[in-house]
């Protein structure tokens, strides 16, 4: 009994020191996972968009060009592995990135872009067909599996008025 | 600080180096020692789960159950573990992207566990806190020493990244050392080997030659 409540009182103090620096620096946190799912974007976007006043629905977020971005988790080897894709006005994917991971370091390493350009792969050849790496199949499957998911779903088609695209552009997808 | 004091520190530090004495952390020590700025930020979470565990464990340890002392001990450094990744992710989140899986891995650092089992469980919080410092000293040492060698041998620079770490004021702080083609290897697993394995040699004759 006695071992119990010891057990008991070790994990609540563990607990709150736990709850009290979450609570602390919850925000600047979020700060930061926003500004690099930003500088992610930009990234596989090419280009620079005023990101004040715009909102994720469901995990994916709406450009002003008409193509959208979407994020995803999927559960990697270690805990999940948190996607970034980009895909133009026609569905077409320009490109993903993995946001946060906990793959094992090393052999997981290809996932970063800094280390490799294995995430390059999803923007020339369709996410089923990239090769997966020898001694980390289960995260490379999965990221490919997940990929493949974001481009199926396509979005549900917002009421938004067309002439707000480029006139040119529009002309050339309505044919295709 | 007392000289019995002192020579806590200094012994946990030097004479018990838990990296080239003990041979213990060894896992995270080469595998973040690629460069000094990665050394640091390791080293500095280190210190402050080493720290954290052994005050708290100090100060608790009357109510700690002998028989379940060991899964008492490591749910209090994987609290501070979560705690520094936390203030990683926080203030210093270029440094958290680079080093933040061997952060979360310092959990199962058995230097860590070893000195709040052999020493913080049984002193007062005064000398369990010195014996921490002295025992997150030694490991800085040793990580510094190794990031320090890859870094000069394998990008010919010493100090590059501090901004991560020290806001951009540090990025001045970089010194290339210049020379020819840097040595590849240093920075890859197999160098962190070598060298660690050469600065170990060098430990040990240095010792040797102070005992004669």
């Amino acid at each position: 009994m006695k071992t119990l409540v010891s057990l008991g009182g070790i994990s609540l103090v563990c607990a709150l020191l736990l709850a009290g620096v979450q609570s602390l620096t919850e925000e600047a946190i979020d700060r930061n996972r926003n500004a690099q799912a930003w500088r992610t974007a930009f990234e596989l976007t090419g280009e620079r968009f005023d990101a004040s006043g715009v909102e994720w629905q469901d995990g994916r977020l709406r450009l002003p060009d008409g193509g959208w971005l979407q994020r995803s988790a999927t559960p990697g080897f270690a805990g999940d592995i948190h996607l970034l894709a980009a895909f133009d006005e026609a569905g077409r994917l320009l490109g993903a990135r993995v946001t946060r991971h906990q793959e094992t370091p090393g052999l997981g390493d290809f996932i970063d872009l800094d280390k490799s350009p294995w995430m390059l792969g999803f923007a020339e050849t369709p996410p089923l067909a990239v090769d997966a790496v020898t001694g980390a199949t289960i995260t490379s499957e999965a990221i490919k599996r997940q990929v493949q998911r974001m481009t199926e779903a396509k979005p549900v088609e917002p009421s938004r008025p067309n002439g707000q695209r480029n006139a040119a552009d529009a002309g050339e997808s309505e044919r295709t | 600080m007392s000289a019995a004091g002192t020579s806590a520190f200094s012994r946990a530090a030097i004479e018990r180096n838990p990296a080239w004495v003990q041979l213990l952390g060894l896992c995270p020590l080469l595998a973040v020692s690629n460069s000094l700025v990665n050394a640091v930020g390791l080293a500095l979470a280190s210190g402050f789960v080493m720290l954290g565990s052994a005050l708290t464990v100090s100060a608790l340890r009357a109510w700690i159950p002998q028989l379940v002392r060991l899964p008492c001990f490591v749910l209090v450094i994987a609290t501070f573990t979560t705690l520094s990744v936390m203030l990683l992710e926080a203030y210093a989140f270029e440094l958290y992207l680079r080093v933040a899986l061997f952060v979360q891995i310092i959990v199962s650092n058995c230097m860590i566990l070893g000195r709040v089992e052999a020493f913080a469980s049984r002193q007062g919080p005064v000398q369990a806190g010195l014996d921490a410092l002295g025992t997150a000293a030694g490991f800085a040492l040793a990580l510094l020493a190794l990031g320090g060698v890859r870094e000069a041998l394998g990008q010919g620079s010493l100090f590059a990244g501090m901004e991560h770490l020290f806001g951009p004021a540090a990025a001045d702080w970089r010194i290339d050392l210049g020379g020819g083609q840097p040595l590849l290897i240093a920075l890859l697993p197999p160098g962190a080997f070598i060298i660690a394995g050469l600065l170990l040699g060098l430990g040990n004759a240095l010792r040797n030659r102070a005992k004669p």
